[in-house]
């Protein structure tokens, strides 16, 4: 640093003009000024000199004294050039690095979170345009009350200008943008968002006490639907509030409790106003949802067997409107009728849009092997990308570590170069000491060997001769696979790699034929069927739960899903000649009856679904075992469409009825109940709330909403009812407390 | 009550309407007060349950049939948490060992224990003081583990003062001989079709199903063979058959009620015997693969294949013969192994060489 | 008092209580006993390891064996009884054995000196060792060693090829023989005179012949009988059929049949005849030792045959241990057999 008596203002203008931008290089001029009183000139390391302005001496004059009564080295001010020095530095470090942050953020930055889309053009469709459609359509029709536009009466609607269902619960896999889409959807429409997820605030209630940790919690969600949010940004956006991953929520049972509690209330609410009540009390007491509620879950059937209790998802589906969610598959039905290709075009579109920011030069093929690889798990693919790029760059998809679908690959490929058997011996040394050791070593990864060229070996023998000889060859060494990967030893796992080698022997040719498989959707196959198999398996569990106990003894595991429920099922499908009930005959009445039983006695809801694609509203039975019961596929007796149309049919007919059924038996025992003339003060109640969940269902005169309201709460009423009846009505006159029913 | 399963499902011993000789060793065990241990076996549907609650009626009155069910929790020694069901009334407990996996041991070990040390108090005010026991009924006791059977013979004398164990299983094979010295046989064959059809013309009259003219004993007979003797499944079926039409076609060339899984795997058994060729596997795996997911287990599906290839194939006795020796294969393969689709389309590739073989 | 002990010895199983309670009660294992008998004689006694199938008399004779040694006083401190249910994992034998083992012997008193030999030693009575890991079993090797001044050893197994090498070198090895049915038929019709049963004398060689020469069996099949004879008051006879279906024994007439069917090679009748079989419930595993008993003991059938079927027996039998389905097995081999008759 030198320093220079000379005043050079102008000089300084290009510095400051780059430097104002920061504080620090301001404020380290001022405090430097005052202190030095000779005219600073400084040499910055670029070459530039800097000179510094001299100001009047300041206030702290001991200070600039004792400077100058030193004449010696002056300690203190070369400590203040030198700071000076390094703050210049430092500056301009971080001029420069202004100039290059766009660039190192970048590359620190999880891609997901980068590539997160921004906006709704972003927003990769992966096929679930339609749905994406459905929630901004949703959410529109919040627009009359929250932001105070001038709303049609339709039947979309209330006569609020709210959406009938007030919560949107919108499901599917992981991965494939459910949160983005909300997110992106609410802000494009004007909302600000107020996020509940299991990582912020719900799990940091108190846990100890069950009813303050569900008035917190309610307080907590009302909150964030009645302030705006106040932020400096959002300044009086109204919020919206989303739940994610509300079923894995840890207090999802008492999450959901407060949305239907919430739910009621702003019926009651809804209801008042209606009736132009003017009770200020009570109006209070029952707010009125005018926040759109948004839960997003991933799987609303399912539910987690380490959890105690009915899954909480069960109560939220009623009172919600559902999206759903699907993955970018290449087909969506086993038989392959539906493909659905623009999905994961879109998909790899989106990848491809990365790769080009990313310059990581793949071709449209391998990102397509990366979306199958992933699963259409979308996250998951750029995961992948990012973290293999490096090998990526080296031009060919994971070469440092062979993977197992190269592995799939060169099983069936033989070298025109090499005989036989040195090819052999080539692959053989291959899985014993090169870069196959790590797969075949490791059970995991190699059985995804064996599965995938399970999965490819019908194609080969299919082109090759058409004969069965390899066929049943390769199914004792697949056997003989099983059984060695059953043991689980360590020992015996280097000779896993026997069977692939197997395999290379039997189906290996110089130009593997990648065209068509024979099995659509082959990778997919296992998947799929053991989703739907857990699936199935909980709904079976389910139904078999709210059986009646004499029922449920003399079933055993198999017998539910292969004899009960088909037979149960068929016995659902009546032959059922009208819609009214009075133009039925007498066996058909009895019929009638007779499911209205079973209805009753096996706990089942009749509930309405609409479906996202199509738009048709089907009539479902909860549980729904149809999935247990109907087949799709080329060799059942019926086809699967003319069948569900069938079942969907005989419904119509007949849930109606059945409802019918339901309610003259309620009116029965209402009739036969006001008849007695003891009457304990719990029954009345208990009739109460029976008499309010009906009678303003009601009168709302929309059908839909009766039928499923109905039907569900009558069931529940009507389960505690037939305990009452048969435990204590009949068999003792006397005074009896609710309690004494429950300690019963 | 509604199904008529369960609404026609004998109370009482006296209500039993088949295997008179063992309906009276019943009612000599239940009224001689004291039992052993006892192993009930016989094919699903032929009223092994239904026998022992009729017993267990006898015995303790009807708060028998004050059932409820109890979740309760068992914590591993992995620090696991199982979960199972226990049904129980206030004179037994009911518990379904595939529940529990592969702890069974460890838990029917700790259940029997508290069980057996905690004494029936409310027995003191009954007249008759012999029935000290408690009942505990284990289902499918063939799918017992080794060492859980193990142990149990061991606690089957430890406490055969206060518990009587009753095992019910489908067959006695894979029951260790110990336990079968220890506790009294009883084999419920499945009823006659003579038997069912009894059954159902009773039903037949007390809910007024109506029939069309024709050979009535024969279509008991018809129904009865194809739910294969399972009383249970004949009279889903017939209920069903009653739900779907006004009278009911008796004629025998009237198709009686069949279950989709097992039409498509009959369809299955014919395709392997048309074109037997890869195309055919290819489409058999899908196939396999839809029915696994709908909840029918791999073993079933093998077993029924094979007996309708038999039953396609029954005047070729070569055939036959091979064909069955080939399904053994695969169904100890399918036991052994974990992946049922290698074995089922397996299965399929080597019947379809058989089958090559002996059709021309 | 007096009538619940009368009611418990009403309950207890009849094995209990005709358990032989001396070594001389015990039946047909003269060499075996004659041995033991010398041994208490010199009031030493070696490691030992009883094997031999089930029903024998194993047990039987340790337990004796231990009371003639110490007598009704000091049994229960010098003897540690172990069985396979007790939970024998290697934890125990390094915990419960080791500590029981190692514990110090106590002093017999005046009077049983006088009556019983009482020998310086523990015994600890592993019934069913076979049952134990290979790992419990090794870790038993050092304790037997270590503290073999004051403690014996008794293993007690039906397979020895399941006891490992070290363990079984240990010990002197006494084999029990099948009781000859001669013994055992004295042994039952003595039970039955004292049970006050009304029993023919071949009912009681059915039983045995049932029985393969498991005396415990024998005497289970005998109870239940009874039992279930006792209760329907109008025939409290014990007849053939009744102890065929107590022990789950298929009528000689059904396979019969069968093998008649699987002489006439007529497949489709086989094929029904099996279906009725499974679905009467029978025990295959039962149907198949019967139907081995029939096929190989028939002198008429060629040797040669009988080789085969043998080995297809034994595929059917292996097949069934691996859980497979009965029906499907059972088919299998009855075909196997018809087609090379």
């Amino acid at each position: 640093m030198s320093m220079e008596d000379e005043l050079d203002f102008q000089s300084s203008a290009l510095f400051n003009s780059s430097v104002e931008q920061t504080e620090i290089e301001t404020f380290a001029l001022q405090s430097f000024s005052p202190s030095s009183k000779p005219p600073l000139k400084i040499k910055l390391s670029n070459g530039n000199t800097l000179r510094i302005p001299y100001k009047e001496k300041s206030n702290n004059e001991i200070f600039t004294d004792e400077i100058y009564q030193d004449t010696y080295i002056n300690m203190d001010l070369l400590m203040k050039k030198a700071e000076l020095h390094n703050k210049v530095k430092e500056n301009d470090k971080k001029i420069n690095a202004m100039k290059c942050t766009k660039n190192e953020v970048k590359s620190s930055q999880i891609w997901t979170e980068r590539y997160r889309p921004k906006n709704f053009v972003q927003l990769c469709s992966a096929g679930n345009d339609k749905q994406y459609r459905s929630i901004s359509l949703w959410l529109k029709r919040w627009s009359p009350i929250v932001f105070g536009e001038e709303f049609v009466q339709s039947d979309l609607v209330d006569n609020l200008g709210r959406p009938h269902h007030k919560i949107l619960l919108v499901h599917g896999p992981t991965g494939i943008g459910k949160t983005s889409a909300v997110h992106i959807i609410a802000k494009q429409l004007g909302y600000s968002i107020q996020e509940l997820n299991a990582a912020n605030s719900l799990d940091a209630l108190p846990q100890n006490d069950k009813s303050s940790t569900s008035s917190a919690l309610k307080l907590k969600i009302i909150n964030a639907l009645t302030s705006n949010a106040i932020n400096l940004k959002n300044k009086n956006k109204p919020s919206c509030l989303i739940i994610d991953e509300i079923d894995s929520l840890g207090n999802s049972n008492e999450v959901v409790k407060t949305l239907t509690d919430l739910i009621y209330s702003d019926q009651k609410a809804y209801s008042k106003k209606m009736r132009k009540e003017q009770d200020e009390k009570k109006s209070k007491k029952h707010l009125l949802l005018n926040r759109p509620i948004i839960c997003i879950a991933n799987d609303i059937y399912n539910y987690n067997s380490g959890k105690l209790g009915p899954n909480p998802m069960d109560k939220l589906r009623p009172i919600s409107q559902q999206i759903q969610f699907k993955k970018p598959m290449t087909s969506t039905t086993i038989s392959g009728a539906k493909l659905s290709g623009n999905a994961v075009k879109s998909v790899k579109d989106h990848l491809m849009y990365i790769n080009k920011e990313e310059k990581l030069g793949l071709s449209f093929q391998d990102l397509g092997e990366i979306v199958d690889i992933c699963d259409g798990d979308i996250r998951a693919c750029i995961n992948h990308i990012q973290f293999h790029r490096k090998s990526i760059k080296t031009n060919s998809i994971m070469d440092v570590q062979l993977s197992w679908f190269t592995m799939v690959d060169q099983l069936f490929k033989r070298d025109p170069q090499l005989s036989k058997d040195e090819n052999f011996m080539r692959l053989l040394d291959k899985y014993m000491n090169g870069d196959g050791k790590s797969v075949s070593g490791n059970s995991n990864s190699f059985d995804k060997v064996i599965k995938g060229a399970f999965n490819r070996y019908l194609n080969t023998v299919y082109y090759q001769d058409d004969s069965l000889k390899n066929p049943c060859e390769l199914s004792d060494w697949l056997h003989y696979y099983d059984q060695f990967s059953g043991f689980n030893q360590m020992d015996l796992s280097q000779y896993y790699p026997i069977t692939s080698l197997k395999i290379w022997s039997l189906f290996s040719e110089i130009n593997p034929n990648k065209t068509q498989s024979l099995i659509p959707n082959v990778r997919n196959l296992e998947y799929e069927s053991n989703e739907l198999l857990k699936t199935n398996k909980t709904i079976a569990r389910h139904a078999v739960q709210n059986l009646p106990i004499n029922t449920q003894i003399a079933l055993g595991n198999k017998d539910i899903s292969c004899e009960f429920l088909p037979y149960i099922s068929k016995m659902f499908q009546p032959s059922i000649s009208s819609k009214v009930k009075s133009n039925l005959n007498d066996i058909e009445k009895k019929k009638i009856e007779q499911l209205t039983k079973l209805v009753k006695d096996f706990n089942i809801s009749l509930e309405h679904s609409k479906d996202f694609e199509t738009g048709l509203i089907s009539l479902k039975i909860n549980p729904n075992w149809d999935s247990i019961v109907n087949f799709e596929n080329h060799l059942a007796p019926v086809s699967f469409t003319s069948l569900s149309k069938q079942i969907q049919f005989n419904r119509q007919i007949v849930f109606p009825l059945i409802t019918a059924e339901l309610d003259r038996l309620e009116m029965i025992r209402k009739s036969a109940n006001a008849k007695r003339p003891i009457e304990d003060e719990a029954e009345v109640k208990v009739k109460k709330v029976k008499l309010n969940g009906n009678s303003i269902d009601f009168f709302k005169g929309q059908y839909q909403e009766v039928q499923d309201q109905t039907t569900t709460e009558q069931n529940k009423t009507a389960r505690i009812w037939v305990k009452y009846n048969e435990g204590y009505l009949n068999a003792v006159r006397k005074n009896i407390g609710w309690n004494d029913i429950w300690l019963a | 009550m509604s199904l008529w399963v369960d609404k026609y499902r004998p109370k009482t011993l006296s209500q039993l309407s088949y295997h008179d000789s063992i309906t009276q060793n019943l009612r000599g065990l239940s009224k001689s007060g004291d039992f052993p241990h006892l192993l009930m076996y016989g094919p699903s549907g032929s009223g092994k349950k239904t026998r022992i609650y009729c017993t267990l009626n006898e015995i303790f009155g009807s708060s028998i049939e004050k059932l409820k069910i109890d979740v309760k929790t068992f914590v591993t020694s992995s620090n696991r948490k199982l979960e199972f069901n226990v049904l129980s009334s206030p004179y037994h407990l009911e518990i379904t060992p595939s529940d529990m996996g592969n702890n069974d041991r460890v838990v029917i070990q700790d259940l029997l224990k508290d069980v057996a040390s905690t004494e029936q108090v409310d027995f003191s005010n009954q007249s008759s003081k012999r029935h000290r026991f408690k009942i505990v009924i284990i289902n499918e006791a063939d799918s017992l583990s080794r060492d859980a059977q193990a142990a149990l013979r061991r606690t089957m004398e430890k406490y055969s003062s206060n518990i009587r164990l009753i095992l019910v299983c489908n067959s006695i094979s894979n029951i260790i001989a110990p336990i079968k010295s220890r506790t009294l046989l009883i084999r419920i064959p499945s009823p006659t079709p003579n038997e069912i059809g009894k059954i159902l013309h009773n039903i037949t009259e007390r809910e007024q199903v109506q029939l069309s003219s024709g050979d009535v004993d024969k279509f008991y007979e018809r129904l009865a063979l194809a739910s294969n003797r399972n009383l249970r499944r004949a009279l889903l079926s017939y209920e069903t058959l009653a739900m779907q039409s006004e009278t009911i076609n008796i004629s025998s060339n009237q198709q009686l009620i069949n279950l989709d899984w097992e039409t498509i795997i009959k369809s299955m058994a014919k395709d392997i015997t048309t074109s037997r060729n890869v195309s055919t596997i290819a489409k058999l795996r899908t196939t396999i693969y839809e029915l696994l997911s709908h909840c029918i287990p791999a073993r079933i599906i093998l077993k029924t294949l094979l007996f309708d290839l038999v039953d396609l194939h029954h005047e070729n006795n070569k055939l036959v013969e091979e064909v069955v020796s080939t399904g053994s294969i695969f169904d100890e393969r399918l036991s052994l192994g974990t992946k049922s689709i290698f074995h089922l389309e397996g299965f399929i590739a080597r019947s379809m060489v058989v089958i090559d073989k002996y059709i021309r | 008092m007096d009538s619940y002990h009368q009611e418990k010895l009403h309950h207890t199983p009849w094995i209990e209580k005709y358990r032989p309670k001396n070594l001389s009660d015990v039946s047909s294992q003269d060499q075996s006993i004659a041995i033991l008998k010398q041994t208490i004689k010199s009031g030493n006694l070696p490691h030992m390891l009883f094997y031999g199938p089930p029903g024998t008399g194993k047990t039987s004779t340790i337990l004796a064996l231990a009371k003639e040694l110490f007598g009704p006083n000091l049994y229960k401190s010098r003897v540690l009884e172990l069985n396979a249910s007790d939970e024998r994992g290697i934890s125990i034998v390094r915990e419960k054995i080791k500590n029981f083992a190692r514990l110090q012997i106590s002093n017999p008193t005046v009077q049983d000196l006088e009556s019983y030999p009482c020998p310086p030693f523990k015994i600890i009575i592993l019934d069913e060792a076979d049952s134990m890991t290979n790992d419990a079993q090794s870790a038993l090797r050092r304790i037997i060693e270590n503290y073999s001044n004051i403690t014996r050893f008794v293993l007690i197994c039906n397979y020895i090829t399941r006891i490992i090498d070290p363990l079984a070198s240990r010990c002197s090895k006494f084999r029990f023989k099948l009781l000859n049915s001669e013994n055992s038929l004295n042994r039952l019709r003595y039970i039955s005179d004292v049970e006050n049963l009304n029993i023919e004398e071949d009912v009681l060689m059915k039983i045995l012949s049932i029985s393969q020469g498991d005396l415990r069996k024998a005497i289970t099949y005998l109870q239940s009988s009874s039992k279930l004879s006792n209760m329907n008051d109008d025939d409290d006879k014990i007849t053939i059929e009744k102890i065929e279906e107590i022990a789950g024994v298929l009528p000689d007439k059904t396979i019969d049949g069968l093998v008649d069917l699987i002489m006439k090679k007529r497949v489709n009748d086989i094929v029904g005849f099996i279906n009725d079989l499974v679905l009467e419930g029978w025990s295959i595993q039962q149907l198949i030792d019967q139907l081995h008993d029939n096929l190989l003991l028939d002198d008429k059938v060629d040797t040669r045959f009988k080789n085969q079927i043998s080995l297809l027996l034994l595929d059917c039998d292996k097949k069934l241990n691996n859980g497979t389905d009965e029906h499907i097995q059972l088919l299998n081999l009855v075909l196997q057999i018809s087609k090379i008759v």
